[in-house]
């Protein structure tokens, strides 16, 4: 339920044409450690936003201040730095573009698994997380996605529905070895082979219509 | 939820259907009074062309559950005949009526048990067959007509007032109505259960430890078992309260449904339709009119609150059946073809308000507010009134709402006196010298502006970087500009924030030429800038910088004549060009079906224009919505928008479901 309501929240906060962007980036070492960002662009509708910033409910759901909006991004960034492997954790927002990012290292990527699951289970508690988000092993880095909004979009109203017809989920995954191949037909790979990026419309990923899931393999040159 | 779609469902299919009158059993001491007019309605959009909308079948019919029914032909209802609809206080309930013309009673029964429970027993009365439907809506008819009356008791009584008069000894609870004797089952009786002794031993006196911790762990525990069974039984009597409470609403409920309904099938009663407030505004050539006991409806919206469906304060229900005293207002509606209008009338019996109410209407709107409305405009809202009169009719209004009020009715001789004083100490002559009455509001446009965002741009190596683009947002351009005699003050008040703005990093800022301007930062506001400026007796508050350089140059625009007439004929004028602001907002638009809708709203939808003023000796209103595009009349054009935007929303549906499997 709580992720129902944040889902229509974050709807709601960037409703009416508004456009946004996800950028996942992940640097992987031939070790298996590396670093890890993740950043939410809301720039494209900063003027909606900041006029709704200035509301104390829209849709019935209540606006969060920036304090509260810092206070989270606080809590985000002190639960995963207490997971263990995650280390250098710092979180930024600028209410000027309305730009949020989480910024962290990670020993490997099953400290970074973790660091999800404990958000989740924070937000979710009493849910099931999912165990794996990526997996790298043998030369062969997978990211996957056990999460599924597509129950929860099918129940938003059309005006909400409008927020995501213009979004965009990018995910760059760079990477020490050279990459081989890529399971995901949408991915583009770079001419040094050494990275790679999958770039969506939000809707296609949500409707499952495109996936975000990806294999890629590494050479161990 | 669905009595009350039942009975809005009922409302609006009526606007589809000659008069055995049934206003002639509207009691006259109704405090709101609707009535559909089956002649004119039917004319202007047949019963066959209302089965032909998909949203009727698939959208209404479903939410009442009344999926059999397959055409509003088959209901029973005779459309073709008024059908009327009031509320009124009686028996201690406030009962909203609805007083229907039947043309075949069989299908009119079988349409009310598709909807309600099949198995609920009808009960014979005198004249008429009586259907308890659900709790507080209780449907009578015979071969020609049927009543349905939703009732709310208002005289629930509040569990805590009670609790603490008896909390001593009351251990059951019982209250028995004034008006319905409710004999209190059994079941109601309530004797609370024995405090058990819980007192525990210890298991073993050999620990040392557990023996000295044994008795604060005893103490707790009885105390803890204590507590949890005080709040058991506190629980279970105000649960046994509320179910008492039920209990004594639903009987009373009934009994005052009844009581409509033996008066509607077997009596002659004193009809509103004779009565001054109501003939003098009401039109019967009106294709639906709605009749307002203005005080009436304000004293049970309180009851409702204080002692009806929430009981939250004491022991006063006041009923209201006066209609001579207080002041009136009627909704005269006509679907004409071209275009939709309706026409509102106030007036008071009492000479005293009534009087009062026309000296607040002694204002005309000034030719330099009008000269602030642009041709071309999205729209208008001009407002001329008298502010001296205004305050003086707020006292005499508050001074007879106040009186009124819960628990002030014994105070009235206070309130007067504090009216009095507030009398004294406010400067009404001052306060119309501020603001005289003249407000004028102009939406001249919405213009794109170029607005900067942060996106991200990537080179070969996917490496990200941070670029500054644009995009077009739209701005808009209005102005709120309002007369004054007191521009001294108006000065000072507008040249304060500047000292304040340089110690902080507001960009409020004083202008050459005598004005100020707020300055934005970018993508704070949908504006770059509001301006302020006080000149020739005005106040201005503008987003457009051609409205300060204008009024800088004592310069104005020129309205169209229709405008010019409207704003200085009226007290009230509002225009909003429809076309224009769906034109402008659509470009903002991104989905297909929203787009769609759009594009049939420019098609089919006119200007609304709305005039208020002084008219045959009372305050009357007329608000019109144009329609154009392919529709027979503007109540069939009613439909058709329904009906289309439901095709486009259901179209765009299918199209997700496909697009997601």
């Amino acid at each position: 339920m709580r992720t129902v309501a944040s889902l229509f929240l974050f709807v709601c906060l960037i409703s009416l044409t508004g456009c946004f962007e996800i950028v996942e980036q992940l640097f992987l070492k031939t070790d298996g450690s590396g670093d890890f960002q993740m950043v939410l662009n809301l720039s494209k509708s900063r003027t909606r936003l900041n006029s709704i910033m200035k509301m104390k409910t829209i849709n019935g759901h209540d606006v969060p201040s920036k304090e509260d909006i810092r206070y989270r991004l606080s809590e985000i960034e002190k639960t995963v730095s207490k997971t263990a492997g995650i280390s250098n954790v710092k979180t930024s927002i600028d209410f000027d573009n309305f730009i949020a990012s989480i910024n962290c290292n990670f020993k490997n990527v099953a400290a970074l698994n973790n660091a999800v699951k404990n958000i989740y289970l924070k937000e979710n508690a009493g849910k099931k997380a999912p165990e794996k988000i990526y997996e790298y092993n043998a030369g062969v880095f997978q990211r996957w996605n056990k999460y599924s909004f597509k129950d929860d979009y099918t129940k938003l109203s059309n005006a909400d529905k409008e927020v995501f017809a213009t979004a965009n989920y990018t995910a760059i995954f760079k990477f020490e070895s050279a990459v081989s191949a890529a399971s995901n037909k949408e991915t583009r790979i770079a001419p040094s082979k050494k990275a790679v990026m999958l770039k969506l419309n939000t809707l296609d990923v949500i409707t499952e219509k495109k996936s975000i899931e990806n294999k890629i393999n590494l050479t161990n040159r | 939820m669905k009595k009350y779609l039942l009975l809005l469902t009922v409302s609006c299919l009526a606007i589809a259907g000659h008069a055995q009158n049934l206003l002639d059993k509207v009691p006259a001491t109704a405090t709101m009074a609707i009535r559909y007019s089956g002649e004119n309605f039917s004319k202007n959009i047949p019963l066959k062309k209302l089965d032909s909308y998909g949203f009727i079948k698939e959208h209404v019919f479903k939410m009442l559950h009344i999926e059999n029914l397959r055409s509003v032909q088959n209901t029973g209802i005779d459309f073709g005949k008024d059908i009327c609809q009031y509320v009124a206080v009686e028996d201690t309930c406030i009962n909203f009526v609805t007083l229907l013309p039947l043309k075949n009673e069989a299908q009119f029964v079988k349409m009310i048990r598709d909807s309600y429970d099949a198995k609920k027993n009808t009960i014979q009365k005198n004249g008429y067959t009586f259907l308890p439907v659900s709790d507080g809506v209780y449907i009578g008819w015979n071969k020609t007509s049927a009543v349905i009356v939703d009732a709310s008791y208002q005289n629930r009584q509040n569990y805590w007032t009670r609790y603490y008069d008896t909390i001593a000894a009351d251990t059951v609870v019982a209250v028995a109505d004034s008006t319905v004797a409710v004999t209190v089952d059994s079941a109601y009786q309530f004797t609370p259960p024995k405090i058990v002794d819980t007192t525990m031993a210890p298991e073993s006196d050999t620990a040392t430890m557990e023996i000295e911790l044994a008795p604060m762990i005893e103490d707790q525990a009885k105390e803890e078992e204590e507590r949890r069974i005080r709040d058991s039984i506190s629980n279970m009597k105000w649960e046994l309260w509320q179910q008492q409470q039920d209990l004594i609403a639903r009987k009373q409920q009934e009994f005052s449904s009844a009581h409509v309904m033996d008066r509607f099938f077997s009596e002659n009663i004193r009809s509103i339709k004779n009565e001054p407030a109501y003939t003098k505004i009401i039109d019967p050539a009106a294709h639906a009119s709605i009749w307002i006991n203005n005080e009436g409806i304000l004293e049970q919206y309180w009851n409702f609150f204080e002692k009806g469906r929430y009981s939250i304060f004491g022991n006063y229900a006041k009923q209201y059946s006066d209609t001579g005293s207080t002041s009136s207002s009627a909704l005269n509606i006509y679907f004409d073809k071209d275009k939709m209008r309706m026409e509102t009338s106030t007036f008071s019996l009492d000479p005293q308000l009534d009087a009062l109410g026309k000296s607040v209407m002694n204002s005309r709107q000034s030719n330099s507010l009008l000269g602030y409305v642009n041709p071309g405009n999205i729209g208008y809202f001009s407002v001329s009134i008298n502010s001296e009169a205004m305050t003086h009719y707020y006292y005499e209004y508050m001074r007879r709402y106040l009186a009124k009020m819960y628990n002030m009715r014994e105070y009235s001789e206070v309130v007067d006196i504090y009216i009095d004083l507030l009398e004294i100490l406010l400067d009404e002559k001052g306060i119309a010298d501020l603001l005289p009455g003249n407000y004028m509001f102009v939406m001249h446009d919405m213009k794109p502006r170029i607005v900067n965002y942060t996106d991200y741009e990537y080179d070969d190596e996917f490496n990200r970087k941070e670029v500054k683009k644009t995009k077009k947002e739209l701005s808009p351009l209005f102005t709120f500009a309002f007369e004054t005699r007191r521009e001294d003050f108006l000065k000072k008040l507008a040249k304060l924030p500047v000292k304040y703005a340089e110690k902080s990093d507001s960009s409020y800022k004083w202008k050459e030429g005598g004005y100020y301007e707020l300055a934005f930062k970018e993508g704070e506001m949908p504006f770059s800038s509001m301006y302020f400026m006080v000149k020739d007796g005005k106040g201005i508050v503008t987003t457009s910088k051609e409205v300060i350089d204008m009024t800088l140059a004592g310069k104005t625009y020129t309205p169209d004549e229709n405008t010019r007439n409207s704003v200085l004929g009226n007290n009230y004028s509002v225009n909003i060009s429809s076309k224009r602001l769906i034109e402008k907002l659509s470009t903002q638009l991104s989905t297909e079906s929203n787009k769609k809708v759009a594009d049939y709203l420019i098609k089919n939808l006119g200007d609304l224009k709305m005039e208020t003023g002084i008219r045959d000796g009372m305050i009357r209103g007329t608000t019109t919505l144009q329609v154009t595009g392919n529709n027979s009349n503007s109540l069939e054009f009613l439909f058709n928008m329904m009906d289309s935007i439901n095709n486009i929303m259901e179209q765009e549906k299918q199209e997700g479901k496909k697009k997601i499997n």
